[in-house]
């Protein structure tokens, strides 16, 4: 096989004087770090450094990080990845790191490199019954590919137990508890043959939970009034050697260790600190099986499905919690805020093949700019949910191949006025203010079932021209005054018939509408009277006055209350009230002559008469 | 950068809640009391419509501090 490659001046005046690669497959997720120590024997300052490995794994890989210096210094200064991978022999893929601290003619430097890889141990034999032990198969190569002369590497491999079927040996290979080194191996020229050629293969037991989400969609929604609310929407598969036979839950519940074989029995899920109102949910209902236990640093939840996971079974399941403000959202120099959430899932130890993340951001928020370690796309559209007008903005992010590592963050920036946090207040206000509208409109209004009588149609136009028009509805409106005050007459009259001993209650029931009804139809003339020549409004509304004081005297009588807010009282009238309600009566049959009689007057005597009293 | 804090502190909500519905519902009352007992034209539109005013503003802010109150950050 040629090795074509690129040689770009000064990498190989680089040489790697030792390295030390350990593979740790405890979990399902293989995770690999090498520590190189390096030495540029060239005479130029070298600026890059080229980190490589088999391209099937690059393709596998979910996270990949390298860190130049001491790697158990705090924050060590991490290394930005060079996009534009170089091009280098076919079946390695490499990446190309900007060291921090350019290496100087001369001198040396470590540098680490970390990465996480999903689904490369494949699990041998494909199938198990329940309560075998589960054997997977990590395939890998026993010397390092890179571009450098390396002096001395050696290759840790570490194992989650002691019990190995089979591994590939290359001299020197040593297997000593969990733990399979191979080497320390001699010079190794870059990209030797036998580097590319010479394959690793381990095949072990493992009970590690092989849990893979098919699909997870996290949903988080932020309000500024106190709350930022997280669900996550999960579809869980266990990926590891799939079931076959029977399932005996005897046989599970007896056996001396959960997890013997490869049996997923709960999930384990961290949330932040200030986490509450968790809650955990499927398509059936509530799913009880889970345990809270909150702590200064975290909330632990425990969450266990309503049936173990075996090889190949699957669960769907939400899985929500609030977050207060003031932890999830910080505001930032020049008036925006920030959203920081955790990024991957809270359930640990998950690989995520397709993740959908949506964040809701308060009605009327603009530039958002979303940033996470993990590569992604997004797009914005609009949700409308509790008190929008016109929706809020969502973000909908998708990622790819994801495992939860720590400290990642997906923050979220954007701007926001405190007038937009008022438009919901707002919408509610205007919504009762519609309403009292609606009410006070109908409260004002003149409706009634029976058609207005005649009195109430507004005249129009000067005096002059509807001259005639003007009498001959004036005497209409005489006319129907006079039929209204014989009405009243007639209720008057009934009120003579009143005996000793009626009931108060009877008595007021029979005046009181009928004379409401006649002061209402009264005031009905008013327009009328208004528009004819020669009647002053403040005559009539002398006349109208007193008709509604002795409407108000009127009823008064009867029980020696004060009209608005009395009750009505069950006495029976008084022969005393009786002659009071007969003078009254003939007062009011007084008043009312008189009444019209002013008005006659005012209607045909002329624009000037004037009323006295 | 600072923590962002609700603009008033979620301990207020009930408070806040029970003060201004009952306000708003008292205003309400008195607005349709005032129907009943007074006569439309004795009565002036300002005042229907200044209770009215008064009356939505407190009513239309205790159901929202209601709706925080409960859990419903709107």
């Amino acid at each position: 096989m040629t090795a074509i490659f690129l040689i770009v001046k000064g990498e190989q005046e680089v040489i790697i004087t030792s390295a030390t690669q350990e593979i740790n497959l405890n979990t399902q997720a293989v995770i690999t770090s090498v520590q190189y120590s390096l030495l540029n024997e060239g005479s130029q300052t070298v600026n890059h450094f080229i980190a490589c490995s088999d391209i099937k794994h690059a393709q596998q890989r979910a996270f990949f990080e390298g860190v130049q210096g001491d790697a158990e210094a705090d924050d060590p200064p991490e290394m930005k990845v060079v996009p534009g991978t170089p091009a280098y022999p076919a079946g390695v893929s490499c990446d190309k790191f900007t060291l921090t601290e350019p290496l100087k003619s001369g001198k040396r430097t470590t540098v680490e490199t970390y990465a996480v890889y999903t689904k490369l141990t494949h699990p041998r034999p494909a199938e198990i019954e329940q309560g075998e032990t589960q054997r997977v198969v990590y395939e890998g190569h026993h010397y390092l590919l890179s571009p450098y002369f390396i002096k001395s590497q050696t290759t840790k491999v570490k194992l989650p137990s002691s019990q190995v079927d089979a591994y590939t040996k290359e001299k020197p290979t040593q297997l000593s508890g969990n733990t399979l080194t191979y080497g320390p191996y001699g010079d190794h020229k870059p990209f030797s043959l036998l580097a590319q050629q010479s394959r690793m293969r381990v095949h072990y037991e493992t009970n590690a939970p092989f849990l893979e989400a098919l699909t997870l969609t996290r949903d988080i929604e932020v309000s500024h009034w106190g709350n930022v609310y997280v669900e996550e929407r999960y579809k869980l598969q266990h990926t590891g050697a799939r079931h076959k036979g029977t399932w005996s839950r005897l046989d599970y519940m007896t056996k001396a260790v959960m997890g013997v074989g490869n049996v997923i029995p709960e999930f384990k899920a961290v949330l932040p600190a200030g986490a509450h109102s968790i809650y955990y949910r499927d398509a059936i209902g509530n799913v009880s099986t889970s345990r809270t236990s909150p702590s200064l640093a975290s909330v632990e939840v425990n969450l266990r499905p309503r049936y173990p996971l075996l090889g190949g079974w699957k669960v769907d399941f939400i899985f929500g919690w609030s977050l207060p403000l003031h932890q999830a959202v910080r505001k930032t120099k020049g008036g925006g805020y920030e959203l920081a959430v955790q990024f991957s899932p809270s359930i640990t130890g998950v690989v995520v093949q397709d993740m959908d993340i949506q964040v809701a951001l308060p009605e009327g928020a603009t530039h958002l700019r979303p940033s996470a370690p993990h590569p992604f796309t997004n797009t914005t559209s609009k949700r409308f949910s509790y008190l929008d007008l016109f929706g809020r903005p969502l973000l909908n992010l998708h990622a790819k191949n994801l495992v939860a590592v720590a400290d990642d963050e997906l923050t979220v920036s954007y701007r926001l006025s405190s007038f937009n946090l008022l438009l919901e207040p707002g919408l509610l206000i205007g919504a009762f203010a519609i309403a009292f509208g609606i009410a006070i409109a109908f409260s004002r209004s003149e409706l009634s079932l029976g058609g207005s009588s005649k009195g109430s149609r507004r005249l129009s136009g000067s005096g002059r021209e509807s001259e005639a028009g003007n009498v001959q509805s004036a005497e209409e409106v005489v006319g129907s005054l006079t039929k209204q005050i014989a009405e009243r007459d007639k209720v008057l009259g009934s009120l003579d018939n009143v005996q000793m001993g009626t009931s108060k209650d009877d008595v007021r029931r029979i005046v009181e509408p009928l004379l409401k009804d006649i002061l209402r139809k009264l005031r009905q003339l008013g327009p009328a009277l208004e528009a004819t020549t020669g009647f002053r409004k403040a005559a009539y509304q002398q006349v109208l006055d007193r008709e509604a004081s002795l409407h108000k005297a009127a009823l008064q009588r009867f029980d020696g209350r004060s009209y608005t807010g009395a009750s009505y009282t069950h006495s029976k009238v008084t022969e005393a009230q009786l002659d009071l309600l007969d003078t009254k009566v003939n007062d009011l049959r007084a008043e009312m002559t008189m009444n019209l009689n002013i008005i006659k007057q005012g209607v045909s005597g002329g624009r000037t008469s004037a009323i006295s009293q | 950068m600072a923590e962002l804090h609700s603009p008033i502190s979620p301990s207020l909500y009930p408070f806040l809640t029970i003060m201004l519905t009952t306000g708003g519902l008292a205003t309400t009352a008195l607005l349709y009391v005032s129907d009943v007992v007074q006569s439309k034209h004795q009565r002036p539109l300002v005042q229907d419509v200044s209770l009215a005013a008064v009356s939505s503003v407190l009513l239309g802010f205790g159901v929202f501090f209601l709706l925080l109150w409960c859990g419903v950050y709107v």
